[in-house]
């Protein structure tokens, strides 16, 4: 025991030694790069917003064109660099219990840099300037600033942004069911209805349900994206502007806000290590999260407030659930985390009081989000800076700097210390004063009804902006300092890890001395354990019966009367092309599932994933009336075009079978959802 | 709500002169825009009321079509309700790091967290049934037909707005029917005093109706709040209230 507590150094509290394991390099490796790109890619976005914050306060001159530019990089940089840390920290804590794969991580990490490197091509060379909602259709009414090319680059970019996580959320989905027998196990349900004496650990729970989350968000996300990039091709396809509208801030609320319950999901491993006090999941924990899982996806809808035309329930559901998304975080994150901190003899080090602060940046943003979502307040604030003010708090004051404590976390424990108190006071000091005067800003400006995105601001409010850019600049410095303390954490880590003390002998005095000596290196793990057999999305004679109904029923899209109705709009036709893939993709779940076939088929789940992530899209991606009309002349090559609307959907039935019950049927079902929002939204 | 004084005195610096349209009202008395003095407001503020119109008219022009904005009633309320919650989570959060370091029973903790942790649930619910309940009886929403109300047709489009009719007299039941041309746009209608008084979304294909009751004489600021483009931060226009 004494040798790990010397081990943790100073790192830890000496009472963690009983419930932390020593993290694996490989835990360590991808922690680093991911915090680390995360990190550096906030850092440079965030100084894109000190320059947008000058520019309002007339301190710089930044036209237009390129303020929107810079705007719109600006927001999809930073929600991706704080997404890309909170993956890394995520699969940190979870990797000790659950075997997450490496190769998919990685493959995560590049689709996510890409898809930045697009979005960065496309917004500073390409001139899109369309903001990170990108709400349609915004993109193609450019007023000369940007051209078809970079728009589509643009909705590229994003995509793989939003590939990334899904390969993130799909293999956390996977291997947490695995690992804890079903969903309803993973999610305690079982434990809550006392049907299992033990519950998953909180990180577990958590996951799941960003996982699933995540995976509507990036279905929603993949399928507005894929009809905007067919609206650049086609550029007499329609837009309903309601619905996507709706798409759009479904998938980018969502994302956002997925961000902090990631970050919720580490906490639960990382405070405990700093309180000496292991966090247990109780029934309240497992009633809270499935609210959660709930709230996450209903609450986005506040976005849509002051579009009088979206139906009134929406907007009611919207308000209950955003409220309703407070409770679990105040009564059980929050609260539950100050339970384990009061009296603790907490261990104070540079992560630890990092971690303290976000709790609360995130009490304090979301209490302003939740004020902004009455209706009636809205009503007064709607697209002011108030929603600025509250989002950065959450963001910068809860997100990132869990980002950069989980940053310190690694490097702490590397290294076996913390840095000097004073240091770590003006650090916290800085961001504190620096972070609340920013958002202190907007929220007043936001009072007195500035709207936001302005890139000239309204007439005689420029010195909020002057007030504004001074607390930013303070905020740099506090994070100037963290870093400058991550580089001698890094050093000493280092050190730490490079050498050892070797035994040595001393043949011509005949004493034995120690050494320092180079440390044999790991070197890392490409693929974790392999995980037990998970089943298949069809597991029952009666769940066979109910899929050959399935697709008897879906039978009806190829009757040659519907193929005729459905000629009437574009819509009608996207649903018609639905319900061919369907057809294709029940007969590829129900092949896939029969005993015989899937013994055959065998452990393939990776080909799976890229499966039911790619035929979807691609489907979508030829559903432009560009490249199917030409075909309606002829009947053979009209009824191959509907023959391939079903093959994709063979592809993801049979790929989602790989993916075992659980996330093979959440995948499917989704995959089918995506085509019917696409004839919802495009017309 | 009268601001109190070291507010008014901060908005100055911050904002500039506030601006009163008739001379008795708003947050300090002044100016309307950046350009007008506070002298010579005063001395529109003695002109008769059918000249007042055209010297607000007069005066938004001169400004470039800008008014200061200014803090209404509602948004001070929230500011100040928000500002209250903010800092006693501080206060709490700052207890809480100074009883961090100190050696308690897990058990002790436990025992009085959970039962403390039910009452603080319960006064959560009470609060949301509250404040939800109470603002499902304030909905913002147009209902009901047209009838007994001034329609204003408002369109937006990449970067203008188009009202009809764009004076109303005061006092009317205004019903305004927005809708766009091209991209979202927000309709924001600041009142003569600068203050916010409401925001619909702009969307093609779709009218959103917005019913207001406008009292008050004066000009009318309407900003877009949703970003439409290039030019959205100067995508302005205004709606005159005449005197009946």
């Amino acid at each position: 025991m004494e040798g790990t507590v010397t081990a943790f150094g100073e790192a830890l509290h000496p009472r963690a030694i009983a419930f932390t394991g020593a993290a694996q390099g490989i835990e360590r490796r991808l922690g680093l790069l991911f915090a680390g790109t995360g990190i550096a890619l906030v850092a440079g976005m965030g100084v894109l917003g000190l320059i947008m914050r000058l520019t309002q306060a007339t301190v710089i001159g930044l036209s237009p064109g390129w303020f929107y530019r810079v705007l719109t990089l600006h927001g999809v940089g930073m929600i991706t660099g704080v997404l890309l840390a909170m993956m890394g920290a995520l699969w940190y804590v979870l990797h000790a219990t659950v075997p997450l794969s490496t190769g998919r991580m990685l493959t995560t990490y590049s689709l996510t840099i890409a898809g930045v490197l697009a979005v960065l091509i496309a917004t500073l060379i390409g001139g899109f300037g369309a903001g990170w909602a990108f709400l349609p259709p915004l993109p193609f009414y450019p007023a000369g600033q940007w051209s078809v090319w970079s728009e589509s680059l643009f909705f590229v970019g994003n995509l793989l942004v939003g590939a990334g996580f899904c390969v993130f959320c799909i293999d956390v989905l996977e291997r947490t069911t695995n690992t804890y027998g079903g969903l309803f196990r993973t999610l305690g349900w079982h434990y809550l209805r006392g049907r299992d004496k033990e519950a998953p650990p909180p990180q577990a729970i958590a996951a799941t349900v960003v996982a699933i989350d995540g995976l509507i968000s990036c279905a929603v996300g993949s399928t507005i994206l894929l009809g905007l990039l067919g609206r650049t091709y086609d550029h007499a396809v329609g837009i309903d502007a309601l619905v996507a509208k709706n798409l759009v801030y479904f998938f980018g609320h969502s994302i956002a806000n997925l961000t902090i319950y990631l970050g919720a999901a580490v906490i639960y491993v990382l405070v405990p290590r700093y309180a000496g006090r292991q966090y247990e999941t109780t029934k309240v924990f497992v009633a809270g999260w499935t609210g959660s899982l709930v709230f996450i996806a209903t609450a986005y809808s506040h976005h849509l407030y002051m579009d009088f035309v979206q139906p009134t329930w929406a907007d009611v559901v919207s308000e209950v659930a955003s409220y309703g998304a407070l409770i679990p975080v105040a009564v059980i994150t929050i609260y539950s985390m100050t339970m384990l901190i009061w009296g603790s003899s907490f261990h104070w080090t540079l992560a630890s009081t990092l971690l303290y602060v976000g709790f609360a940046g995130w009490a304090i943003g979301g209490v302003g989000a939740v004020i902004d979502s009455i209706i009636p307040i809205n009503f007064r604030l709607h697209n002011t800076t108030w929603v600025v003010a509250h989002f950065h708090t959450y963001l910068i004051l809860c997100v990132v700097v869990w980002a950069v404590a989980f940053l310190a976390h690694l490097l702490e424990r590397d290294a076996g210390r913390t840095t000097s108190r004073a240091l770590r006071a003006w650090t916290v000091g800085l961001i504190l004063v620096g972070g609340y005067g920013l958002t202190g800003t907007w929220f007043v400006e936001g009072a007195l009804g500035v709207p936001r995105r302005y890139a000239i601001q309204p007439s005689g409010t420029s010195g909020y902006s002057v007030v504004g850019a001074s607390f930013a600049l303070l905020l740099a410095l506090g994070f100037l300092i963290l870093f400058l303390q991550f580089i001698r954490l890094a050093r000493a880590a280092w050190e730490r890890r490079q050498h050892v003390l070797v035994d040595h002998f001393d043949s011509w005095t005949g004493t034995h001395y120690q050494a320092r000596g180079l440390r044999a290196d790991d070197g890392p793990t490409l693929e974790t354990a392999g995980q037990s057999r998970r089943g298949v999305p069809l597991a029952s004679h009666a769940q066979l019966g109910f899929g050959l109904a399935a697709c008897i029923v879906a039978l009806a899209s190829f009757f040659p009367q519907v193929i005729d109705a459905s000629e009437v709009s574009n819509r009608y036709h996207h649903l018609d092309h639905a319900g061919q893939f369907l057809l294709g993709g029940m007969l590829g779940v129900l092949l896939g599932s029969l005993p015989a076939v899937s013994r055959r088929l065998g452990d393939h789940s990776s080909l799976g994933l890229l499966a039911v992530l790619v035929a979807p899209m691609l489907m979508m991606a030829v559903m432009v009336p560009r490249i199917y009309e030409p075909l309606e002349g002829d009947p053979l090559e009209h009824a191959l075009y509907h023959l391939a609307m079903a093959g994709f959907g063979f592809l993801t039935g049979l790929g989602a079978t790989r993916l075992g019950l659980v996330t093979g049927r959440i995948m499917f079902a989704l995959s089918v959802g995506m085509p019917l929002m696409f004839a919802a939204a495009m017309k | 709500m009268r601001a109190p004084v070291w507010f008014a005195a901060c908005e100055r610096v911050l904002t500039g002169p506030a601006r009163d349209p008739h001379g008795s009202r708003g947050l300090t008395g002044g100016t309307i825009g950046p350009s007008a003095g506070r002298g010579s407001s005063t001395a529109r503020c003695s002109v008769d009321d059918g000249h007042k119109e055209a010297a607000d008219e007069r005066m938004a022009e001169s400004s470039g079509g800008r008014l200061s904005l200014h803090y209404g009633s509602p948004q001070m309320a929230i500011g100040i309700t928000f500002a209250v919650l903010a800092l006693l989570l501080a206060l709490a959060f700052a207890v809480i790091a100074t009883q961090a370091g100190s050696a308690v029973g897990a058990q002790r903790v436990h025992d009085l967290g959970y039962w403390l942790r039910k009452r603080w649930l319960a006064l959560l619910l009470v609060i949301g049934v509250l404040v939800v309940g109470v603002s499902l009886f304030d909905l913002p929403f147009a209902t009901g037909s047209d009838a007994g109300r001034t329609v204003v047709k408002v369109t937006g489009g990449q970067f203008f707005w188009s009202l009809s009719p764009n004076r109303v007299p005061a006092g009317s039941h205004v019903r305004f029917e927005v809708s766009s041309v091209d991209v979202n746009h927000g309709f924001g209608l600041y009142d003569p005093h600068g203050h916010l008084i409401g925001s619909v979304q702009a969307m093609p294909g779709y009218h959103n109706e917005l019913d207001l009751n406008l009292a008050e004489a004066g000009v009318y600021q309407i900003r877009c709040l949703e970003l439409c483009g290039l030019n959205h931060s100067t995508m302005e226009s205004t709606l005159t209230v005449t005197r009946r």
